[in-house]
């Protein structure tokens, strides 16, 4: 049986261009589930349910979900750290326990820890090691692009327990970089930088797109994931719920649209009543409100007709981030009702049209 | 080529550990004072020497196991540092064998230096070089081998407290596991022999390893006796890392 989840990238797909239909599916989940049993009350919780999920070559993937939604689980059915109890996931068509799979996979975990009694230079080496990177020169060459990559060139010979939290989070991505991956898995790899370091990871993983790497990320910052994402996956209670583009999610939600005019005679305003939401003035312009894009190219015509100068068109989509608290809120007393409202609507990144 | 990447790690982890050299500190010492408090001796200082230099190899080596060795794959887990030795291309196989070998490594250095202290000691002690001293080293090696696997395998399951403990528990147990035999021997009921005999086969008998009081008192260590018990712990070494392997592949890493 096809999930919800799985209906909707379907759908999804089929309303875009089609740049995924001819690109090789990387990674694929078909109702992926997994139980977790308390080891005292042995209650089950199902931490992943009935999730599938295709994620394509040289697309980078947001993963969006709140705390305790599913995502790390996820992952880790993904690096084959977990079992799944249901269904299957593959990435590059093989099984992740596989270490003929890993070997082309980089991975950044949650909040990364690692061997801090090594210094950089030694830490990336066993990297390259357990990589499989055996000739000197090419572990030397592979150690020196990653450090620059991760911009630590500096810090090769500084012990990792002096690193601050950004510098491991970079050294992170320094070790998922060694094997020069074709996919990179990233967990929250912005959580806890600052934006300095969060512009830094977001630079690097739209260099790694531009290589021509798959990337999959999870994160909570929406604003982040909507700089870097072509598409995104909101998961919520181990489900995932929605899968699209961003355009698409966003579209989605129906925003309004805002036309600016001059010289917009009062018989013409009052024809027009049954299509607009709302007027407004601002300075000599009169500010139409439509309810959604739908009228708008009626309203424009009509407007044409009358002689009235069109200043601006402006879409007010919804942002991701309300799509995304719109989504957890549908969950019983998650998000309160004024954060859902405090979702903030921005401008469409689409076209403001003005005219002379 | 990726095990020894593990064991050198595990090596050089352990190198960095100031435990280890708190322990060969005190081994060293240990030895060092017979030499000093042989004159009180009645003319056996020698026979301490040996006896208390070739018991602080064993002990000391124990202690280095619980220290270290207990916790070898659990703190991996703990620390999340085995979130990125399993992304990467390696085996479950491969870690745990790693592993092994980096703290096998380790006990080498350990028990070279106190034993080369042992030696210096005794050749102060106008004694020269004691052959027996060496082979019964060498046993003593195998045997924290044997223990080393043990730790492992507790490791590969339970805490690091857990596995000291358990480690240590059969650590005690092994040196008394000959017994076993003797005391199903003496039992009416045949489930309780049939008990008592899987339990002298599953738990390690470390008394093979023990010829210390032989090379304290100069007998002779022949090598029939060398070969077996060091076959016995290499089989041993090689079930216990089995199981391990065993248990650690099915693990989930939440």
């Amino acid at each position: 049986m096809m999930s919800n989840a799985a209906t909707l990238e379907g759908k999804a797909r089929q309303q875009t261009a089609p740049p995924q239909v001819d690109r090789r599916v990387v990674v694929e989940a078909r109702g992926l589930g997994k139980v977790f049993t308390s080891s005292f009350t042995q209650r089950k919780k199902w931490a992943v349910k009935k999730l599938s999920l295709k994620v394509y070559e040289g697309e980078v993937f947001g993963f969006l979900g709140a705390n305790g939604a599913g995502k790390t689980t996820t992952i880790k059915l993904m690096m084959g750290l977990l079992s799944a109890t249901a269904g299957t996931i593959e990435l590059f068509g093989m099984k992740p326990g596989h270490p003929a799979t890993r070997a082309r996979v980089g991975f950044l975990p949650e909040n990364p820890s690692f061997y801090d009694c090594l210094n950089l230079g030694e830490f990336l080496r066993l990297s390259a090691a357990l990589s499989g990177i055996t000739r000197k020169r090419e572990v030397e060459r592979r150690v020196a692009e990653s450090l620059f990559l991760s911009r630590l060139v500096d810090e090769e010979n500084t012990r990792l327990r002096k690193f601050s939290k950004g510098m491991l989070q970079r050294a992170g991505l320094a070790q998922a970089l060694i094997n020069d991956p074709k996919l990179l898995v990233l967990d929250e790899p912005m959580s806890g930088l600052d934006p300095v370091g969060r512009k830094e990871v977001r630079d690097a993983i739209v260099r790694l797109k531009e290589e021509g790497k798959t990337v999959f990320f999870s994160s909570h910052i929406i604003p982040d994931v909507e700089l870097v994402c072509d598409r995104v996956g909101i998961i919520k209670e181990g489900c995932l719920e929605k899968v699209g583009q961003i355009n698409e999610l966003v579209v989605e939600g129906a925003g309004s649209v805002e036309i600016a005019v001059k010289d917009l005679r009062e018989e013409a305003a009052s024809g027009l009543k049954p299509f607009v939401k709302k007027f407004g003035v601002a300075g000599e312009a009169t500010i139409l409100e439509l309810e959604d894009s739908e009228t708008t190219t009626l309203v424009l015509g009509k407007l044409a007709r009358e002689g009235a100068r069109v200043l601006s068109v402006t879409p007010h989509k919804e942002s991701l981030e309300s799509v995304f608290v719109n989504e957890v809120a549908r969950r019983p007393g998650l998000v309160a009702e004024g954060v859902k409202n405090s979702a903030p609507r921005r401008r469409g990144r689409l076209a403001v049209l003005s005219r002379r | 080529m990726k095990v020894i990447a593990i064991a050198r790690n595990t090596f050089r982890e352990a190198l960095r550990d100031k435990a280890l050299y708190v322990l060969v500190v005190f081994s060293v010492v240990l030895v060092g004072a017979t030499r000093v408090i042989s004159p009180l001796a009645l003319g056996e200082g020698v026979k301490i020497t040996k006896d208390v230099g070739l018991s602080a190899i064993s002990f000391f080596g124990m202690l280095a196991i619980i220290v270290m060795g207990a916790g070898l794959v659990h703190k991996e887990i703990d620390r999340k540092t085995i979130f990125m030795i399993l992304s990467k291309p390696v085996s479950r196989r491969q870690f745990i064998l790693g592993k092994f070998l980096g703290m096998a490594d380790a006990l080498v250095v350990m028990v070279v230096v106190m034993l080369l202290a042992l030696q210096l000691v005794l050749l102060t002690s106008r004694v020269g070089l004691d052959v027996l001293v060496l082979k019964a080293g060498l046993l003593t090696f195998v045997e924290l081998l044997v223990m080393t696997s043990i730790a492992i395998l507790f490791s590969s399951f339970s805490t690091t407290a857990l596995s000291a403990s358990l480690t240590f528990i059969i650590y005690g147990v092994g040196h008394f596991s000959g017994d076993l035999l003797k005391f199903a021997d003496r039992l009416p009921s045949e489930f309780a022999r049939y008990v008592c005999h899987l339990l002298y086969y599953v738990l390690p008998d470390l008394e093979v390893f023990n010829v210390r009081g032989m090379a304290v008192h100069g007998s002779d260590i022949s090598t029939e006796r060398l070969l077996a018990a060091t076959s016995y712990g290499v089989l041993y070494v090689l079930g216990a890392l089995m199981f391990s392997v065993l248990i650690f592949s099915r693990r989930d890493f939440k």
